[in-house]
């Protein structure tokens, strides 16, 4: 009988035989936010393999769209990235006046701006408090939710809805804004601007958190460029790409602000990046709220597509008419292509719209960042541990509404 | 760009055909036929010049002052479709004086036109909606009241006139005069307070009334039956051919959620051109409800399968001799060839025709002969078809042991009394559907695919609108299965089409042309094909 | 977009480009499929084109105008770095819906052409996963193609026979269907 230690001896020179465990996580799963399924390959703790599965919530955004009229895509456009509403409806809006050739008043442009940079502080409020909440840090959650509710307040007051506003039109938007509205959205910018301090304060230099993201799930440069990143994703990674900026549309010339880009790439660069710009939003509605002016919000003069006021439409014949081909018929666009793009939460959010001279669309694509950037997570998760896939998935800001139409 | 730097649209021969104008329209050059107003003249290159009251069907009275154009050398605006295409004249139709006198018309056409689309049937297929978007669509520049007129006129018995949204283009008043040959309608008062009513001591009630609502081109007249039924950009429209009678005028079907609404006619040059009766309109409605939909064994429903294994059973060890046929002319060419291919091979029986019996056509359009498929029937059976006199002489023999019937409509059960086994293909459980031992639900026609021969020849296809109920197939579908359960094979081929097309090859390409028998057009939304007006 | 990224491609590929315009701004190159992997490579690695990423990759089906060929998958490339687009779009009929992959010349290609070929049922040659992406494998059809019914319905059963093999393996599944070996299955009515 061979003693303890010349056991052990021949038990260190035989390996020892190991299998990879796959793990399914999701569709329901508390993190995987937007219903995604990763199927994780581990070798202990080690991930090999990740297959990244979307399309829980696909409901045929585009199929839908070919089956109704050019205005009654609206709708559909709010339930695409449904965190951050306005920034699709502006989206699309702007590529059917492309295709119309259509200039929209300039106060309509300001109030898309305000409307859809509060949409885009309740997104980034929201992918905050994703990351943080399911790192454990469930009261960054309640902060960031009682932000992002002053946020749905106003967009409430101003369109109706919290979430699926509709809010923009061919030509404009819907409504003007309500009186002393500009003086609320004011009054909310210490108490957002509080939470995302609160926030810095408590995680910005915490050791837990750094450990978590601190190069967890880096990108390179040159991966992200490859990969198509865009948005505070791709700007962690240092690529210097903002559409407000570089391609500026609407009147985000006139606004001045500030793009924060990182170059480290981990998921700690992704949340920075979306603290500062939560704050950058701020400032621009701010300057907005300084620099709009009395005016029409929709395209004056546009009667094959503006639809008339309600008082016309009751009381003229000519506007009942206008209204009803507007309507039934939809806006005949004329014959073309266009794509436009905007900044949307995640990044490029870009518009491509068919139109064959009639009411209804031939073809709108929406460029989902959302699609793209999750298209290279099953590649960022290999050889991290399994409880780096929650927070480099937070991180990305899958949304599923976006990410499969 | 002037005319003669482009190249001209005609050939050296059509400058010298003494038949033919060459004019220019909108800086195009145009040849048409002489005698073409202008309107057709511009409808040739695809210009639209906007009208109301015109129609190439009715007399030409230039009421409406819409289709103004602006001619080179006039001194003022010309009416479209009452000015005949010269040679060498210089046509404008969008002319910033045509736009405008165009404009203008539209605006005045809608000073007093009531708010009423929402309530409006015509709504998604009104002309005066179309052609104030696309040729006007400028806000109102007044708010004055409107003038009262009266609604829900009783003007007819199919017919309800809404006098506020009538536009004075006297389309109604010309149908009537015209097409029916009755004056039932005419104006009355003068002026501003003119109003398009009865004619003194008339009603709209002439064969032809509901082609008055086909052509106004607003709500102002109305179909009763279909008033408030659906708004017609949801409607799905099906070509088809009217069963009614031998003259198998074009119609469409317009259908929505599964069920037929409502029937227009549709053009067709040698048939009916833009006119129908009224007689055809509602001939759906007696198919929609209370059909039979299963088969019937002794009473008794039974699956399909059933049914024409018992039908099958009581042809088993029949011989020709003892077995008749009764085809009815309401059947489509389809079914009958089918019942021609199974009769050849049951030796020695005897078909017999029957149809419904004729009533008083009248010199439009109405055909004495109220069945849709004589002609189809003469020419598929020939000379092999039994008169009635033959069929009563050869019950009374009492011969007969089976009986295969087509159509409860057009057979008097009473007559098969003694017959022991009647086989019958019916549309409804009524007449022989009831008396039969055997009985195989039918589809009807605007539930399937086929064809009719008018009485003129010409072969009118029609395509199915709405599913059969229950276990209900198509004529040769029950045909050829039935012969299948008797070990009987037919060579018959899967689609109508094939039948046809076997039929042409049989009787002569000359009688069913293989044209005839075109594509199958599927149901168009109307809202897609541009809300017609 | 400008044409500081078309004149460049057109030059070097003067044979495959079929049409060009420039529609409401948007610089777009028509051009044969043949060479798509070529003309990429090439927008991406030219230093005045230096097209560096591929902002989309779509495809519209064009059944309902009547054209020739039936579909065209249609490219935006976009430069970070001379912050030009240019547009490419490809003619594909009908028989014969295969495409180059584009996969090795930009990474975000390989999730879209997936995509493309999930919705319309276009193939892309060199593609290293070309399997369904936003539905389910047993999903039958290509949904966005024009002749799809818009209401029709392929709600997920209870499968009668498990694909094959999928119970036996243990290791890295790449296959279709991957993920999917637990005992049982979607009984979505």
């Amino acid at each position: 009988m061979t003693s303890n230690s010349e056991q052990l001896a021949v038990q260190e020179r035989v390996a020892l035989p190991t299998e990879t465990m796959t793990i399914m996580m999701g569709p329901v799963h508390p993190a995987m936010h937007g219903t995604v399924r990763v199927v994780v390959t581990v070798d202990g703790e080690r991930i090999v393999h990740a297959d990244v599965q979307v399309g829980y919530l696909h409901r045929g955004f585009e199929k839908e769209c070919e089956s109704v009229t050019w205005g009654q895509v609206f709708p559909y456009t709010d339930r695409l990235n449904y965190v951050s509403p306005i920034l699709n409806n502006v989206g699309y809006a702007m590529a059917v006046e492309k295709l119309l050739d259509l200039e929209v008043p300039e106060r309509a442009e300001y109030i898309r701006v305000i409307s859809g940079e509060l949409s885009r502080i309740g997104d980034h409020l929201t992918c905050i408090a994703a990351i943080a909440m399911e790192m454990g840090a469930f009261s960054i959650f309640l902060y960031c939710v009682r932000a992002r509710d002053i946020v749905y307040d106003r967009l409430e007051e101003l369109t109706g809805a919290r979430v699926t506003h509709a809010f923009c039109r061919v030509g404009g938007v819907k409504d003007d804004i309500p009186e002393g509205w500009l003086e609320k959205v004011r009054g909310g910018f210490d108490e957002i601007t509080g939470v995302i301090d609160d926030i810095d304060g408590l995680l910005t230099k915490n050791r837990i958190f750094l450990d978590r993201t601190q190069g967890v799930g880096v990108v390179s440069m040159a991966d992200a460029i490859s990969s198509g990143f865009t948005g505070p994703v791709g700007r962690a990674s240092g690529i210097d790409y903002d559409v407000r900026k570089d391609h500026a549309y609407g009147v985000y010339d006139r606004l001045d602000f500030d793009v924060p880009v990182m170059d480290a790439g981990d998921t700690f660069c992704r949340y920075y990046v979306r603290m500062e710009e939560v704050r950058q939003s701020l400032r621009i509605i701010d300057q907005a709220i300084d620099q709009i002016e009395p005016g029409p919000v929709k395209a004056e003069g546009a009667h094959r597509v503006v639809l008339p006021t309600k008082n016309e439409t009751y009381n003229t014949i000519e506007g009942m008419i206008r209204h009803f081909k507007l309507v039934v018929d939809g806006i005949q666009v004329p014959e073309g292509e266009a794509y436009t793009y905007v900044e949307g939460g995640n990044g490029e959010l870009g518009f491509y719209c068919v139109s064959d001279g009639s009411g209804v669309p031939v073809k709108v694509r929406c460029r989902p960042p959302c699609f793209i950037v999750t298209g290279q997570l099953g590649n960022m998760l290999v050889g991290h541990t399994l409880a780096d896939v929650v927070p480099i998935f937070g991180s990305l800001n899958m949304i599923g509404g976006e990410c499969d139409r | 760009m002037s005319p003669e730097d482009k190249k001209p649209a005609v050939e050296e021969t059509d400058q010298a055909d003494p038949n033919k104008v060459r004019l220019t329209i909108n800086d195009q050059d145009v040849v048409v036929d002489k005698g073409t107003n202008l309107i057709e003249a511009a409808r040739s290159i695809g210009v639209e010049i906007p009208h109301f009251c015109y129609h190439p069907g009715l007399e030409i009275v230039a009421v409406c002052r819409q289709c103004l154009v602006e001619v080179k050398g006039m001194p003022k605006l010309v009416p479209g479709c009452q000015t005949i295409a010269g040679d060498g004249m210089e046509v404008f139709t969008a002319s910033e004086k045509a736009t405008d006198a165009q404009r203008q018309q539209l605006e005045f056409t809608l000073l007093n036109h009531p708010i009423d689309c929402p309530i409006c049937d015509q709504v998604g297929e009104c002309e005066l909606q179309r052609l104030y978007f696309d040729y006007d669509c400028q806000p109102a520049r007044h708010d004055l009241a409107r003038e009262p007129q009266k609604k829900r006129v009783p003007i007819g018995p199919r017919v309800v006139m809404d006098e506020e949204r009538c536009i004075l283009c006297w389309r109604c008043i010309r149908v009537c005069d015209e097409v029916a040959g009755v004056h039932d309608l005419d104006l009355k008062e003068r002026g501003h307070a003119t109003f398009v009513s009865t004619a003194p001591g008339r009603s709209l009630d002439n064969d032809y009334s509901l082609c008055t609502v086909d052509q106004c081109p607003v709500g102002a007249l109305t179909e009763k039956a279909f008033r408030f039924d659906t708004r017609a950009y949801r409607l799905s429209s099906v070509d088809s051919i009217c069963p009614g009678c031998a003259t198998g005028c074009h119609i469409e079907l317009h259908t929505y959620g599964g069920t037929i609404r409502r029937t227009k006619p549709r053009f067709c040059e040698e048939v009916n051109r833009w006119w129908m009766c009224d007689d055809g309109r509602y001939i759906f409605a007696d198919y929609a409800t209370d059909r039979a939909d299963s088969a019937r064994v002794d009473g008794k429903d039974v699956t399909l399968e059933d049914g024409l294994a018992a039908a099958a059973e009581a042809l088993d060890g029949v011989t020709g001799e003892e077995l008749i046929v009764l085809v009815s002319a309401r059947l489509s060419t389809e079914t009958m060839y089918a019942v021609k291919q199974l009769v050849g091979q049951l030796e020695g029986a005897q078909i017999f025709g029957t149809g419904r019996p004729n009533w008083e056509g009248d010199e439009v359009l109405k055909s004495a002969d109220r069945n849709p498929n004589s002609a189809g029937l003469a020419l598929v059976f020939g000379e092999d078809l039994g008169s009635p006199e033959d069929l009563e002489q050869r019950l009374s023999s009492g011969t007969v042991e089976v009986a295969l019937c087509l159509d409860e409509k057009t057979t008097n059960p009473d007559t098969l009394a003694d017959v022991k086994n009647v086989i019958s293909l019916v549309h409804r459980f009524a007449g022989i559907g009831k008396t039969s031992r055997v009985v195989l639900p039918m589809a009807a026609w605007c539930e399937i695919d086929g064809s009719f021969v008018n009485a003129g020849g010409q072969v009118g296809r029609f395509h199915p609108a709405v599913d059969a109920p229950g276990d209900a197939l198509p004529g040769w579908v029950l045909v050829d299965r039935l012969a299948d359960a008797a070990g009987k094979g037919l060579d018959l081929g899967g689609t109508a089409r094939e039948i046809y097309a076997a039929a042409s090859d049989d009787l002569g390409a000359q009688v069913l042309p293989a044209d005839r028998f075109g594509p199958t057009i599927p149901a168009v939304l109307l809202r897609f094909a541009n809300s017609r007006g | 977009m400008s044409k500081a990224a078309l004149e460049p491609v057109k030059k070097k590929f003067a044979s495959e480009v079929i049409s060009e315009h420039a529609q409401h701004g948007d610089e777009t190159l028509v051009m044969k499929k043949a060479k798509i992997q070529a003309i990429c490579e090439f927008c991406r690695d030219d230093p005045a084109v230096a097209m560096d990423m591929l902002s989309d990759l779509t495809a519209v089906d064009y059944l309902m105008q009547g054209r020739e060929t039936r579909f065209e998958v249609v490219y935006h490339l976009y430069s970070t770095t001379r912050r030009h687009r240019l547009r490419i779009k490809l003619p594909v009929g009908e028989d014969g819906a295969e495409v180059a992959s584009v996969t090795g010349v930009w990474k975000s290609a390989n999730w879209m052409e997936r995509e493309v070929w999930d919705m319309y049922g276009i193939t892309f040659e060199g593609h290293p996963d070309l399997r369904r992406i936003l539905l389910y494998e047993e999903f039958v059809g290509h949904p966005l193609r024009k002749d799809y019914p818009i209401a029709k319905r392929q709600p997920l059963t209870r499968r009668e026979d498990p694909v094959e093999g999928i119970w036996e393996q243990k290791h890295i599944l790449t296959g279709p269907s991957a993920g999917a070996h637990f005992r049982g299955s979607y009984d979505i009515e």
